[in-house]
């Protein structure tokens, strides 16, 4: 035939239709070269799924196939549409029937060009078994294998013969399926069986051969192109190694390894081209290699069709292979020489497929919700998405296939990262953020990687899949505003889209000026003796500030969030205080409850924003930040964290027991940079008195001397003596009078004084502590200040300074700065923070119940309905204070509540509000009598003092949480709390402290189980959130993964969401600028969603939000009965079915049993209406054997009944018919009368 | 003036024949029925035989071993021999069942009940089982026993188990089976699960209950409480008077077997449909279906 040119082709087919086969990214690549040079016009099947799909844009028509999903796989069908359509050529594309041998033959009958390889040479080349025998005959070596086609027998043969391992492979199989890795004889029987029937299933040829399994190989291919006319052009070596179940996931060519030589390149070419021409091939060809670790090839298969990755070879060679194939297709010359076209860049293909690999790269199939494809130079892009597009489940997980290029491996890295970032696939999970960890992987850039890869490096599934942080910000904007609550603060339902806002947060904030930001801070930082000793030097006051700390932890709900504390901390910085007291307690525990901030960030933050003011914390002493005793190795690397941020740590016990201060003060005393401040808890009651403290005073300076190795005279120069009023209970007098006496003990203590204000007493208290000598004194800003905190700041220096003469060093204009900017802060705290139960409560005297647990205890008492008992509680506490002493601080409140609140409430469900009263005179009586004084029926009665406590407070009276200040309560108490078992409780108590016996947490299994929970390693920071509060930790980690930083959304919309059609403008975590307005919330749906539409900078996003609880369950699709219909047998009601007695075909009488149904316990059978057959049973259970039910609504159809078919008239048979209008009778055979 | 019989013929499959006798002589539990003056009869096609009941109102019909007193009590409905608080006490049943088939545990000595209860009022609806559970608990109460409903309808004394009801619905007819364990009770290697409830007995020690009379009272307070008041309650006060009956309110519980499955949360009570009211971190949420128990 005369040799056509490239040009007579482009006009032979001109206008002409050419169809394409295939679907999403293959159909459009080649739709695409179609309509290029050859102007022809682009016809692309598609089934109804497919009509709509992103690919099918780049076809000018389409040919309908219908609604059967497999509709690609029916040549006949495809072929005879093709003809009506008058269509030139079909390009099968790859997968479908692109290597089905009845394609081109169907072609070639109805004279439609097949642009692809010749039945023939499929069946030579396509076939596993044929090509060996071929490319033995050429001396192209193949691996290790039966020549063809094995039975059992043969296989085991082989196998002795080469040896295991060997991969069962199918003759008819590609594309990596179908193949079995064996790796012992007792695995080749039943892999054998198993290979044989999928091989007859996917590929209609069930025979099976076998190849020696080459270890540690490269996957290396060839490409090849080859014309009518015996012209053949090889490309360069395509590496596809990186693979997951035989499934390529990076193409790149050429090989990044130094394996693959200019000469075995040249080898491998060169039996490539023999292999083409030897059959006479006139197509596209890919001849793949595997290359074991020393250089040697092994031929495994040809592939007589166009491949997934043959972008790579196009661009590296700067041509149009598809374009190419056609034109050779209807006979034009190969315009590609070896020599004219020389390769140029180097490139790597990244497959983008909807599968999420941390699911075993299970197929994800959905809406795509955000579509932003990369693009700049050295980027190409053949995809089947779009935004909006949904994404279809019955294809394959093929969404995108994104090449980079460029000259060099280096550059064509550096390219596909800085795609990857910019590609963002919202609303699916897809193989991007896998192929980042790939792409990172120091093997992988050094090109040192075979078939084992993936399987082999786990690491590369440790990520998280981030979504750009302010689009996650924006869900959480969305969540907020569509319910009108945010319900991670955990505050419950403090209000509803339509309760009044208090409005948009947009605080008036001075400027401070540039003398005083620039002035020195006013304190020694970093050095803990020369503070130390400006303290002790200076003749004025010292102030520390709990606004950030105490004060909103004990009147706010702790819920006083970073991005406030950034507000008025720059003016904190600037007002002269000792400290500002900005973390510890409970509040790091709820920084992770409930503000999703992570506490230490929180504190490197403050750091910064208030740089010159020393910061102080407050710790426990056995549980630091816990909740529980923590273990050495715990302490110290908690401590150690804490030490990096704080310069001042306050650490206090509730029973005083240094002991259990020791292993803190071994961490803080080794910083110097560091101020340690054991704390004293103080209580007003008999047995506390001065004589008591001084000795507290003098075991923790014993303590401090011991750890740090000097004189106690030394150690009170080394620390802050810390004074600890946390109920507010300690009058003026003795403030006086112990402060007096302490600093005549020792002259150089420091000493720190804390109080709440709950009694009333703040400021006179203060006041005298202060004219006693206490050095720094804890208050807090004005316009925070409420009832259970600490005191005000200006009106505490005022008496101090007018009333009692003494001077102090405040920036008071500061303060007061501060203040305006405070107080525009708060109106949102106080609506939906504030304590249920406020007020001064002069009687904490009495009951002692501290600052913040004031107000929750008793509203905890309320919401149980005992709010007429609380009266008696606070007598309870008031008298068991006297009966077992110790201070009133975490956890001892909580033990002291709790014991009082189980007393009364137990004594009241006895026997009423006299048991009550009685309880508690007998109570009164043992405070107030001797035991000696004591009646017998007293001491019978006051058994019944403790006999509802908890376990807590027995671990208290054991000494489990440490040595009780004043010793062991009486016997009875015991006798009381412990019953029968007092004695041995007595036996049992300790007084060492708990912290001895504690044993190391292990930190390697604490790691794994975070790592297991988060997939990927925890910072530093994280780790320590997580062994210290594990669930709230991880809940904090996971908010910050799903919606960004909080702390970026103003104080209005954290509480109140965005009203619709306002802008807001935030920044995210790099400082960079958004805007968003919510354009729509839609009602909610019956699934109890709603759709949040809005816009994010200058995108429209939707975000579904779940506002209330689904009305009808998923079965809405469940089939109802007609009520009128007497074949239909319904649930009588909503319930759940149990048990389904019959299955279609049984013949069922009237009254009989079908199926029971339990509705709220009860068991009720529906019975049989009349005689009849079962023709479709619904829904069917059987709890005794799964022990499932399933949930039915009343009138859903559960049996659907039919007429009794005609039996057989053989009385020996008299089986029903089901078929109408049968001759004979299937059972018996008898011969039916019409 | 009400009768008790005592089944002499038997009912294939369902019961075998006993006598007076016999009962007195199977249990000292039964030995009050040696006490009675029994009379040869006839109910239906059925022969019995009969003892007068005074003081009391309704019928009680005893049988010997049986595969269970529900399939009994269906037997004697279906021959229309039952009316509403007429009630079957065995002997002992071959398949004693809970709910869902589990089985039922039943040497002689304790009570194995079936009530016919009417399908009206609270019995029409999905309330039924929490009605019977009350009525049930005042009725201990009443004799002394500190009876409390572990939801939705176990009775607890003294914080063990000492009865469960079940009740069944078929063609109209509504059955309460109740069992009580009178003298003994299950060991606990035999119970379901390891954080079911233990078991317990209403005796004390080695005494001896009379099981007829004990049945009988209780029924009569049942038949009397809800004739007199429940019957006039309104929903809310029936959720209510349950509410002041149920065991671990205000406790912390765990849930099996619904959604719920394997989560803790404190009992706060019932809701207005029966269903169980638990407060958890992030809410109340209602069970309709499940159990519960204090441990995990």
């Amino acid at each position: 035939m005369a040799i056509k040119t490239f040009n007579e082709i482009m006009e032979e087919v001109k206008g002409k239709p050419i169809l394409v086969a295939n679907r999403g990214i293959p159909a459009r690549r080649i739709c695409r070269s179609i309509r290029e040079r050859f102007d022809a016009v682009a016809v692309m099947t598609a089934t109804d799924i497919d009509k709509t799909s992103p690919a099918a844009s780049a076809a000018q028509e389409l040919l309908l196939l219908g609604s059967d999903p497999r509709a690609y796989l029916d040549i006949d069908r495809i072929i005879s549409l093709a003809k009506k359509r008058g269509v030139v050529a079909i390009h099968p594309g790859w997968g479908f029937a692109s290597e089905d041998h009845k394609f081109p033959t169907r072609c070639a009958e109805e004279g439609i060009i097949f642009i692809g390889s010749t039945a023939e040479s499929m069946n030579l080349l396509g076939n596993k078994v044929q090509v060996r025998a071929l490319a033995q005959k050429l001396g192209v070596p193949v691996v290790p294998g039966s020549d063809g086609s094995v039975d059992i027998p043969t296989a085991r043969k082989f196998c002795e013969e080469i040896g295991f391992p060997i991969m069962l492979k199918a003759e008819g199989g590609g594309g990596g399926r179908g193949i079995f890795l064996i790796k012992n004889q007792d695995e080749l029987e039943s892999a054998f069986v198993k290979a044989s029937t999928m091989a007859q299933a996917s590929f209609g040829n069930p025979r099976l051969y076998i190849e020696k399994f080459l270890a540690s190989a490269r996957h290396i291919e060839i490409q090849v192109i080859s014309d009518k006319y015996g012209n053949v052009f090889a490309f360069d070596e395509r590496d596809c190694s990186i693979q997951r179940n035989h499934q390529k996931l990076v193409e790149i060519t050429p090989s990044p390894s130094e394996l693959i030589t200019p000469e075995l390149r040249a080898r491998l070419k060169e039996y490539s081209r023999s292999l083409v021409t030897a059959v006479g091939y006139d197509s596209l060809a890919t001849v793949e290699f595997l290359v074991t670790p020393d250089g040697e090839p092994y031929l495994i298969e040809v592939n007589t069709r166009l491949q997934v990755e043959h972008g790579i070879t196009e661009v590296r060679y700067g041509v149009d292979l598809v374009e190419e194939q056609i034109a050779v297709a209807f006979g034009a010359e190969l315009r590609l020489k070896e020599e004219k076209f020389p390769p140029s860049q180097m490139a790597m293909q990244l497959r983008i497929n909807c599968e999420d690999p941390q699911d075993d790269f299970a197929p994800n199939c959905g809406v795509v919700s955000r579509y932003i494809s990369p693009g700049g130079p050295g980027i190409r892009i053949d995809s089947n998405l779009s935004a909006g597009y949904d994404f279809p489940s019955n294809y394959d997980s093929a969404g995108a296939l994104l090449i980079s290029y460029g000259r060099g491996w280096k550059k064509v890295l550096g390219t596909m990262e800085r795609a990857l970032n910019e590609y963002s696939i919202g609303g699916l999970k897809t193989t991007i953020p896998f192929f980042k960890q790939v792409i990172r992987h120091p093997k992988f850039r050094q090109g040192d990687f075979d078939t084992n890869f993936i399987g082999n490096t786990p690491e590369l599934l440790c990520y998280t899949d981030l979504a750009p942080e302010a689009e996650r910000i924006s869900k959480l904007i969305a969540e907020i505003s569509a319910k009108g609550t945010n319900p991670y603060v955990q505050l419950g339902e403090y209000r509803s889209k339509d309760t009044p806002r208090v409005g948009e947060f947009n605080p008036v904030m001075p400027a401070i000026n540039n003398a005083t930001l620039k002035a020195a801070p006013a304190y020694p930082q970093g050095d803990r003796k020369a503070l130390l000793d400006f303290v002790r030097d200076t003749d004025y006051v010292h102030f520390c500030d709990t606004t950030p700390r105490d004060i909103t932890q004990s009147n706010s709900g702790n819920r006083f969030r970073l991005a406030e504390d950034k507000l008025i901390g720059p003016y904190l910085d600037n007002c002269g205080f000792f400290s500002i007291e900005n973390g510890g307690g409970a509040h790091f525990h709820v920084a992770m409850l409930a503000n999703m901030t992570y506490p230490f960030t929180e504190a490197k933050e403050w750091n910064q924003f208030a740089p010159k003011t020393l910061k102080q914390i407050l710790i426990r002493s056995t549980n630091v930040l816990g909740y529980k005793p923590q273990p050495q190795n715990l302490m110290r690397a908690t401590g150690e964290m804490i030490c990096d941020h704080y310069d001042v740590i306050r650490c206090f016990d509730f029973l005083n027991h240094v002991e259990n201060m020791r292993p803190f003060a071994e961490v803080a005393l080794n910083r110097k940079e560091v101020v340690f401040e054991p704390a004293i808890s103080l209580s007003w009651a008999k047995g506390f008195d001065v004589k008591h403290y001084l000795q507290v005073t003098e075991a923790i300076l014993a303590m401090v001397a011991d750890v740090a190795g000097v004189s106690t005279k030394k150690a009170s120069e080394m620390i802050i003596l810390g004074l600890k009023d946390m109920a507010g209970v300690c009058p003026p007098r003795f403030m006086t009078e112990l402060i007096t006496a302490i600093r005549k003990q020792w002259p150089s203590l420091v000493t720190h004084y804390h109080r709440h204000y709950t009694d009333g007493l703040f400021v006179p208290t203060v006041g005298a502590a202060a004219k006693a000598g206490a050095h720094i004194v804890d208050t807090g800003m004005g316009a925070a200040v409420r009832w259970y905190g600490q005191g005000e700041v200006l009106s505490t220096a005022a008496y101090i300074e007018e009333e009692l003469g003494l001077k102090t060093n405040l920036n008071k204009d500061m303060i007061r700065e501060c203040n305006f900017v405070l107080k525009q802060v708060m109106p949102y705290y106080d609506k939906y923070t504030a304590p249920f139960f406020q007020g001064i409560d002069h009687d904490v005297v009495h009951h002692a119940m501290p600052g913040g647990a004031t107000s929750s205890s008793q509203e905890g008492a309320l919401k149980q309905g005992y709010i007429h008992l609380l009266p008696y509680m606070l007598k309870f506490l008031a008298g068991t204070r006297q009966v077992v002493r110790y201070h009133d601080v975490t956890p001892g409140s909580q033990i002291t509540w709790n014991t009082a609140f189980l007393a009364v409430t137990n004594a009241y469900k006895r026997g009423g509000e006299e048991e009550v009263r009685y309880l508690l005179e007998v109570l009164e009586h043992v405070t107030k009598y001797e035991e000696k004084d004591l009646s017998e029926e007293m001491k019978e009665a006051r058994l019944a003092i403790y006999q509802d406590s908890n376990d807590a407070f027995r671990d208290l009276l054991l000494g489990k949480f440490g040595k009780l200040p004043l010793g062991f309560p009486a016997d009875w108490v015991y006798q009381s709390a412990f019953g029968a078992e007092w004695k041995q409780a007595i036996n049992q108590r300790t007084e060492v402290s708990p912290l001895s016996t504690l044993e190391d947490i292990n930190l390697a299994a604490e790691e794994s189980d975070f790592i297991n929970q988060i997939r990927r390693k925890p910072t530093d920071e994280e780790f320590v959130m997580f062994l210290n509060h594990p669930a709230d930790a991880l809940k904090t980690v996971r908010f910050k993964r799903d919606f960004g930083n909080p702390n970026n959304i103003p104080l209005d919309v954290w509480f109140e969401g965005l009203e619709t059609g306002r802008e807001l403008h935030f920044v995210d975590d790099n400082a960079k600028p958004h805007s968003m307005t919510i354009l729509h919330v839609s009602e909610p749906a019956k699934d109890g969603k709603c759709v949040v539409r809005y816009v994010l900078d200058s995108d429209i996003m939707s975000y579904d939000v779940q506002v209330a609880t689904p009305q009808e369950e998923e079965s809405a699709g469940s089939e109802k009965a007609d009520p009128n219909n007497p074949l239909h047998v319904a649930a009588p009601s909503n319930g759940d079915l149990w048990v389904m007695y019959v299955n279609p075909g049984d013949v069922v009488k009237k009254g009989e049993e079908l199926f029971n149904v339990s509705i709220m316990k009860q068991e009720k059978a529906v019975l049989c209406p009349a005689d009849a057959m079962v023709k479709r049973v619904l829904k069917t259970a059987d709890y005794k054997e799964t022990k499932m039910m399933v949930p039915v609504k009343e009138g859903d159809l559960l049996i659907e009944l039919g007429p009794i078919p005609r039996r057989c008239s053989n009385e020996a048979c008299q089986k029903p018919l089901s078929i109408e209008g049968m001759a004979y009778c299937h059972f018996c055979g008898e011969k039916l009368e019409a | 003036m009400h009768t008790c019989f005592v089944l002499h013929d038997q009912l294939p499959d369902i019961t075998l024949k006993t006598t007076p006798e016999e009962l007195a002589t199977a249990h000292a539990g039964w030995s009050t029925l040696a006490d009675k003056e029994w009379s040869e009869s006839c109910l239906d096609d059925l022969a019995v035989f009969r003892s007068e009941l005074p003081h009391f109102s309704s019928d009680i019909h005893i049988c010997g071993e049986c595969s269970s007193t529900l399939d009994v009590a269906r037997a004697l409905t279906e021959r229309n021999l039952l009316c509403e608080w007429d009630s079957i006490l065995g002997l002992r049943q071959k398949s004693g069942r809970g709910q869902l088939r589990r089985a039922w545990n039943s040497p002689e000595g304790n009570i194995y009940a079936a009530l016919r209860l009417p399908m009206t009022g609270f019995f029409a609806n999905e309330l039924g089982a929490l009605v019977m559970g009350f009525l049930l608990a005042d009725a201990l109460q009443q004799l002394g026993y500190n009876a409390r409903i572990k939801w939705p309808n176990d009775i607890l004394v003294d914080s063990k188990k000492i009865g469960g009801i079940l009740l069944e619905e078929r063609g109209g007819v509504l059955t309460a089976g109740i069992g009580i364990n009178l003298h003994s009770h299950p060991p606990q290697e035999d119970l379901r699960t390891e954080w079911a409830v233990p078991a317990g007995c209403l005796c004390k020690n080695e005494q001896t209950l009379p099981i007829l009379q004990v049945w009988q009272t209780l029924v009569d307070h049942m038949h009397f409480c809800y004739n007199a008041q429940v019957v006039q309650y309104t929903t809310e006060k029936l959720i209510s008077s349950v509410e002041k009956q149920l065991a671990w309110l205000g406790r912390e519980v765990w849930i099996h077997g619904s959604d719920l499955v394997n989560r803790s949360g404190k009992l706060m009570g019932i809701s207005q449909d029966g269903g169980l009211r638990i407060r958890q971190q992030d809410g109340e949420k209602v069970i309709h279906s499940g159990s519960i128990s204090l441990r995990p």
